[in-house]
C-alpha cells in the first residue's frame, strides 16, 4: 500500500530535475561531467559541515549554528568550483564560436582561391561547399562515386578522401574540446548539487516510506511528513539550480549583487526549514509556503537576469 | 602516512554517525511492543498455530471489545488492511473463526489487560486422548475445551503484555473516529516450517517438541534390592500463546507441592527407609506423555551398545548423556503416586475446629491402591486443624495423567511388587480448572489458602515418609513454600532463581512450555524454568558437599552436581530425555526423522525473530492524490522542457 | 573512438559473429541465441544466406530451449511440495515457509 506513497514522493521530488537532466544535460557529455563535478563538490562541502558538526559537541543540538556553517561551506565550495570551472573553461571557445570561426575560415579560403585562380571552376566551389557541409553534418556520404574513372582520378580521389578525413578528425577534436555555454554549464553544476541534495537529505526518508508506517510531525499533525519533505526537497533542488546559475553569472560578470542574492536566499530558505521542528508553536505550512514563494521568485529573477546578461546569444 | 589514517578513521566515524542518524527516522516511525507470538507447530498431517507472511503483515487497528464492534466489523469499510485488536473476552474459537471466514483480516493482537469473564479452554475436551490409557473413552474431562490451540491460522497473532494492552486499547479506540492519522501495527512472526512434520524435519526447518525430564532421589545410589515408590507429576504446561504458559493449576501448583515435599523430607531421618523414593517431573507430557513414555521405554528396552570412552556414565550409541537411570529396575516399582491439578479443590462445606474451610482432594486409584489411600487418609486425619480431606473418585478411568505411561507397561509386564497407582487431583470428574491450557491459568486461577497448601505438603510428605518406612515426623518450612510459590506462579525473578541460576530470566512470567528438544540428541535446549527446577531439586536432595571454590557447574567433577556459591553440591538428581519415540536422529543427514508415527509427532517450526511494531497510518486517498499529482508534475516538466527547448533553439543559440 | 570505425560489417565478419553465438548457445544459453537474432536486426536487409541459416536455427533453438526450461520450471514450482523428498533433493535452496 505504501508503495503508493513512495512513488508519489519520488515523482513529486525528482521529476523536474531528472527530466531536465535526461532531456538537456544527458545530451552533452561535458555537461554530464560538470553535473558529476557539481555533486562531488556539494558532497565535499556537506562532509566538511558534518566534520564541523562532529568536532564541536556542545553545538550539536544548536541547529542555527550548524545550519549557518553548512550554508557557508556550500557557498565557499561553490566559489571554489567556479574558480576551477573558469580555470578550465573560460579560455576555451564555445561550440558556437568554433562553428562560426570554422565557417568564417572556409569562406576566407574560398575567397582566397577565387582570387588566385581568377576564373574559378564551379567544381572547386562545389567541393568547398561540400567540405563545409560535411563539417557541419559530421557525416560523409561519398558513396556516389563515378564508375568510370581513370587511374589518375582514382589517385586524386584517394588524396581528397585522406584530406577530408583529416579535416573531419580535427573538427571532431575541436568539437569535443569546445565548452557548452556558461549558462547551461552552471545549470548542470546546479543540477548535480541539487540531485545530490535530494538523494542525501531525502533519500533516507524516502526509503522509510516504503514501510507500512508513516510519520507525522507535531508541527504538522495532519500532513504526512514524507509528503511535506518531498515538496520542500523539490523546492530546494530547484533552488540549487537557480543559485548556481545566478552565482556563476555573478562571479563571471562581476555582478556581485547576484551573489549576495544567492547567499541571502540560501540562508533564508534553510532557516525556514527550521519551522518544521517539533515545537508545536511553529507550523509547517509557514515553511512550505514561504519556501515555495521564494523558489518561484528566484526562478523568475534568474530568467530575468539571464535575459539581461550576455551569456546567451540571440539569433537575429 | 599516520595523518592519512587518522583522517580515514575520522571520516568513517563521521559517516557512521550519518548512517546512525538515518535509522533514527525508523525509530521515530515505529514503536516496538513487548509481545508474545502465536507460533507454528507441525503435526503428522498438517500444521497448527500461526505464521505471518515473510516480512510481516500490517494494517490499521480495529478494536473488538463489544458485540456491537464485533458486528460492525463485517460492514466496516476501510481501504487499508486491518489488524484486529481483541479484547480477551472476544478471543475464542467461535468468534475468530466466523470473523476470518467471513472477512479478510491481516492479523490479530490480543489484549491481556482485562481477564475473560467466562470459563474457556483452548485445549481439547479430553486432552491427548489417543496417547493415553483409554483412547476410546467417551469422558469429557475438560468441558470448556474447544481445541483452539490445535487449529491453523493463515495470519499472525500476538498477545500483548499488561501495560501495552491498555495503551493499544486506547489507540484503537481513537481509531474509531475514522480520522487520519490513524494507528496501525505490523506483526512479524514468520515461521520457516510448512506443510507437515515430515517435510519440515527433512528440510531442517523444525525441531521436535520435547525437553528434559527430571528425576531425583535422596539416596546417593539406588539400592536395587529395595522396592521403589515413584512420586511424580507432569512438569510442562500449555497455552494458546506458549510464552504465557504459566499453567498454575495445570502443573505449577503441584510442582510447588512436590518441591516443598523435597524440602520437608530433606530434614527427615532416612536411615529407616526400607524403600527407595524417586521423585520425577516429566517434561513434554502435554504433547502425548512424551517424558514418561520415554523413561518407561528406556527402563525396559534401553541397551547401550558402546559406552562413552571419556565418561563411564554416558552412552555414545544410542546417545544418552546420563546412564544413572539404569539403577532403577522396572520390576522394583512398588507404588506410583502422582500429583496432578491440585490448585482448585472444592470446599467440602465442613469446617475445622478453628473455623477454616476444609477442601476436598480426590483420589484416582488404579490397580488397587487401597494401601496408599489408607496411608494418605490416615495422615490427613492425624493432623488437628488439617484443612484437607480425601475423597475417592466416582470415575472408573484415570484422568489424563503421566501414570498412564507406566500403567500401560505394568499391564503388559507383571511387576511383582506393584501395589497400585494413586493420582491425586482437585477434581472428581470434570476439571475444576476453568482455564485449562489457557494463559489465564496463572496465580489468579488458584482457589486455596496458603494454609491449605501447607497442609497438603504436610500430609503428602508425612504419607510418603510413612510409605517409605519412616516414622512420619515431618516439618514443613513455611518460608520456603511461600518463596517458591510466588516464584513459580507469579514472578520468576525471585531470590531462589538469582541464587541458583547464573543467567537471569528474560521473561519474568514463569513459563513451563516444554519447548523444543534440541538440534540433536547431544545438543539439548532446555528452558530456564526446567534448569531451575533441576538445580533446586539437586539442592534439596543433596547428600554431599565439597567446598572447591567453583564458579560453574562444570567445575564440579560429576555430571549431576551443581555449583552454588562456590560449593559443589552432589545429589542423585538427573535429567532424562523427553523426546517422543516417534523420532530418531539420522546421523548421516544430521536431522531428525520420523520412524514410528504411532507415537506423538509434534515438531515446532524455527523462526528468526518476532516483532510487533506500532506506527501511524496516513489517509489512503491522500496518498493516491499525491501519486497522481506527482505523475502530472512529471508530464508537465517533460512537456515544458520539451517546449522550451524547441522555442529557445529558434530564438537563442543553445550549447 | 575518435577515428570512425567502419560502420559496415562485411559478410565474413557477420558469418563469424553469427556462428560463434550459435555455438555458444548450445551450452544451455538460449538467451545468447536470442541476442544473436536481435544483433542482426539492423542489418536485416543485407544478410547473406549463410548468416540467415545460423539466425534461423538460433531462433528455433531459443524458442525450443525456452519452452523446455519454462515448462520444467512450471512443473517444478507446482509439484515441488508434492514430490516430497525428491522435490527437496533436486532443489538447490529450499525457501522458508
Amino acid at each position: 500500500m505504501t508503495q503508493v506513497l513512495f512513488y508519489g514522493c519520488l515523482f513529486i521530488t525528482f521529476s523536474p530535475i531528472l527530466a531536465f537532466f535526461f532531456m538537456v544535460i544527458a545530451k552533452n557529455s561535458q555537461l554530464v561531467i560538470l553535473t558529476i563535478g557539481g555533486s562531488f563538490f556539494w558532497l565535499v562541502s556537506i562532509l566538511i559541515s558534518a566534520i564541523w558538526w562532529y568536532i564541536i559537541p556542545p553545538m550539536r543540538e544548536q541547529w542555527w549554528f550548524i545550519i549557518s556553517f553548512s550554508v557557508l561551506f556550500q557557498e565557499i565550495f561553490r566559489y571554489i568550483f567556479y574558480r576551477l570551472y573558469s580555470y578550465g573553461f573560460n579560455d576555451r571557445p564555445s561550440l558556437n564560436q568554433i562553428k562560426e570561426t570554422r565557417h568564417q575560415m572556409a569562406l576566407d579560403s574560398m575567397r582566397k582561391r577565387k582570387q588566385q585562380n581568377g576564373g574559378s571552376s564551379s567544381n572547386e566551389i562545389e567541393s568547398i561547399n561540400n567540405e563545409i557541409n560535411n563539417n557541419n553534418n559530421n557525416n560523409n556520404n561519398d558513396d556516389d562515386e563515378n564508375k568510370e574513372i581513370t587511374e589518375e582520378e582514382k589517385e586524386k580521389i584517394k588524396i581528397e578522401k585522406q584530406k577530408q578525413r583529416e579535416i573531419e578528425i580535427s573538427a571532431r577534436l575541436e568539437t569535443l574540446s569546445a565548452r557548452p555555454n556558461h549558462t547551461l554549464s552552471s545549470a548542470a553544476i546546479g543540477v548535480g548539487s541539487g540531485v545530490a541534495y535530494g538523494f542525501i537529505m531525502f533519500g533516507s526518508i524516502l526509503w522509510e516510506s516504503t514501510g507500512p508506517g508513516t510519520l507525522f510531525s507535531p508541527a504538522c499533525p495532519t500532513v504526512n511528513l514524507f509528503m511535506l519533505s518531498s515538496i520542500i526537497t523539490l523546492f530546494m533542488t530547484l533552488l540549487h539550480v537557480v543559485y548556481n546559475v545566478l552565482a556563476f553569472q555573478g562571479y563571471r560578470s562581476k555582478k556581485y549583487h547576484l551573489v549576495a542574492f544567492v547567499i541571502i536566499t540560501h540562508f533564508v530558505t534553510t532557516y525556514l526549514t527550521l519551522l518544521n521542528l517539533p515545537t508545536k508553536t511553529t507550523s509547517c505550512f509557514g515553511s512550505v509556503f514561504t519556501v515555495g514563494v521564494i523558489t518561484l521568485f528566484s526562478v523568475g529573477f534568474c530568467i530575468f537576469s539571464l535575459l539581461k546578461s550576455d551569456s546567451i546569444t540571440k539569433i537575429h | 602516512m599516520k595523518i592519512k589514517i587518522y583522517f580515514i578513521v575520522f571520516i568513517i566515524i563521521v559517516l557512521s554517525n550519518v548512517i546512525l542518524s538515518q535509522s533514527s527516522i525508523e525509530e521515530k516511525m515505529y514503536v516496538s511492543l513487548n509481545s508474545y507470538p502465536c507460533t507454528r507447530i507441525m503435526t503428522l498431517n498438517g500444521q497448527i498455530g500461526c505464521s505471518s507472511s515473510h516480512g510481516g503483515d500490517s494494517g490499521i487497528l480495529y478494536l473488538i471489545d463489544s458485540d456491537e464492534s464485533y458486528n460492525n466489523y463485517f460492514s466496516y469499510n476501510q481501504q487499508k488492511d486491518i489488524i484486529i485488536v481483541f479484547d480477551s473476552n472476544y478471543f475464542n474459537k467461535t468468534l475468530l473463526s466466523t470473523l476470518y471466514t467471513k472477512k479478510k483480516m491481516n492479523g490479530a493482537l490480543i489484549l491481556t489487560d482485562v481477564e475473560k469473564t467466562y470459563p474457556y479452554s483452548p485445549e481439547l475436551q479430553y486432552p491427548i486422548k489417543q496417547y493415553g490409557l483409554y483412547p476410546d473413552s467417551s469422558l469429557v474431562w475438560n468441558p470448556n475445551g474447544d481445541g483452539f490451540t490445535y487449529q491453523s491460522f493463515p495470519f499472525p497473532m500476538f498477545a500483548l503484555e499488561l501495560e501495552t494492552s491498555s495503551y493499544i486499547r486506547n489507540l484503537s479506540t481513537i481509531n474509531r473516529n475514522g480520522k487520519y492519522p490513524a494507528y496501525g501495527a505490523e506483526l512479524d512472526s514468520f515461521m520457516q516450517g510448512a506443510i507437515n512434520a515430515e517435510t519440515c524435519l527433512r528440510r531442517g526447518f523444525c525441531e521436535p517438541v520435547g525437553g528434559q525430564s527430571i528425576w531425583s532421589s535422596f539416596s546417593a545410589e539406588i539400592d536395587q534390592s529395595k522396592p521403589i515408590i515413584l512420586v511424580m507429576l507432569p512438569l510442562d504446561t500449555t497455552a494458546f500463546f506458549r510464552d504465557l504458559a504459566t499453567g498454575t493449576d495445570q502443573s505449577a501448583y503441584a510442582l510447588v507441592v512436590l518441591l516443598s515435599i523435597l524440602n520437608s523430607l530433606q530434614g527427615v531421618d532416612k536411615t529407616k527407609w526400607d524403600k527407595e523414593v524417586i521423585f520425577a517431573m516429566w517434561n513434554s507430557e502435554r504433547w502425548g506423555y512424551v517424558g514418561s513414555t520415554n523413561f518407561v521405554n528406556d527402563l525396559l528396552n534401553f541397551n547401550c551398545t558402546s559406552l562413552n570412552s571419556d565418561n563411564e556414565n554416558s552412552c555414545s550409541s544410542p546417545p544418552i548423556l546420563d546412564l544413572t537411570f539404569e539403577q532403577i529396575k522396572f520390576e522394583n516399582i512398588y507404588a506410583i503416586i502422582e500429583f496432578n491439578q491440585l490448585g482448585r479443590p472444592i470446599k467440602s462445606g465442613i469446617k475445622t475446629p478453628n473455623d477454616s474451610d476444609i477442601y476436598n482432594l480426590v483420589f484416582h486409584p488404579n490397580g488397587g491402591a487401597d494401601q496408599l489411600m489408607n496411608v494418605f487418609t490416615q495422615s490427613a486425619q492425624s493432623f488437628e486443624n488439617s484443612t484437607i480431606q480425601f475423597k475417592t473418585t466416582t470415575q472408573k478411568e484415570l484422568p489424563p495423567c503421566s501414570s498412564m505411561s507406566f500403567i500401560k507397561e505394568i499391564n503388559k509386564k507383571s511387576a511383582p511388587n506393584f501395589i497400585g497407582t494413586l493420582v491425586i487431583t482437585d477434581h472428581d470428574y470434570q476439571y475444576n480448572n476453568q482455564y485449562f491450557g489457557y494463559e489465564q491459568d496463572n496465580a489468579g486461577n488458584i482457589d486455596t489458602t496458603r494454609s491449605t497448601l501447607i497442609d497438603m505438603i504436610q500430609v503428602f510428605s508425612t504419607s510418603i515418609d510413612l510409605l517409605a518406612g519412616g516414622n512420619g515426623t515431618v516439618k514443613v518450612d513455611d518460608f520456603f513454600v511461600r518463596d517458591i510459590y510466588s516464584c513459580l506462579t507469579s514472578s520468576f525473578t525471585c531470590s531462589w532463581v538469582t541464587s541458583l541460576m547464573s543467567t537471569y530470566p528474560y521473561n519474568p512470567i514463569p513459563n513451563f512450555y516444554s519447548s523444543v528438544y534440541g538440534v540433536s540428541p547431544v545438543n539439548h535446549i532446555s528452558s530456564i524454568e526446567t534448569r531451575f527446577v533441576y538445580k533446586l531439586a539437586t539442592y534439596l536432595t543433596q547428600h554431599r558437599t565439597n567446598a572447591t571454590n567453583c564458579t560453574y557447574d562444570s567445575d564440579c567433577d560429576t555430571a549431576s552436581s551443581i555449583c552454588v556459591s562456590k560449593v559443589c553440591i552432589y545429589s542423585n538428581t538427573h535429567f532424562h530425555d523427553a523426546i517422543s519415540l516417534a523420532f530418531s536422529f539420522d546421523n548421516s543427514k544430521s536431522s531428525w526423522t520420523i520412524v514410528n508415527s504411532s507415537y506423538p509427532v509434534f515438531v515446532e517450526s524455527n523462526w528468526d525473530y518476532t516483532t510487533v511494531r506500532l506506527f501511524h497510518v496516513g489517509s489512503y486517498t491522500n496518498e493516491i492524490w499525491f501519486l497522481v499529482s506527482g505523475l502530472i508534475e512529471l508530464l508537465l516538466s517533460v512537456g515544458i522542457i520539451f517546449y522550451i527547448k524547441k522555442y529557445l533553439s529558434k530564438r537563442y543559440k543553445l550549447l | 573512438m575518435l577515428i570512425p570505425e567502419d560502420d559496415k560489417l562485411d559478410d565474413e565478419k557477420m558469418i563469424n559473429i553469427a556462428r560463434k553465438l550459435w555455438f555458444i548457445g548450445f551450452f544451455f544459453l538460449p538467451w545468447v541465441w536470442l541476442i544473436n537474432v536481435l544483433y542482426f536486426i539492423p542489418y536485416r536487409n543485407s544478410l547473406n544466406d549463410k548468416v540467415k541459416w545460423y539466425l534461423k536455427f538460433s531462433l528455433i533453438g531459443f524458442l525450443g530451449y525456452s519452452t523446455i526450461f519454462m515448462g520444467w520450471m512450471g512443473i517444478y514450482l507446482v509439484n515441488r511440495n508434492k514430490w516430497g523428498a525428491f522435490g527437496d533433493d533436486i532443489s538447490i535452496t529450499i525457501p522458508f515457509g
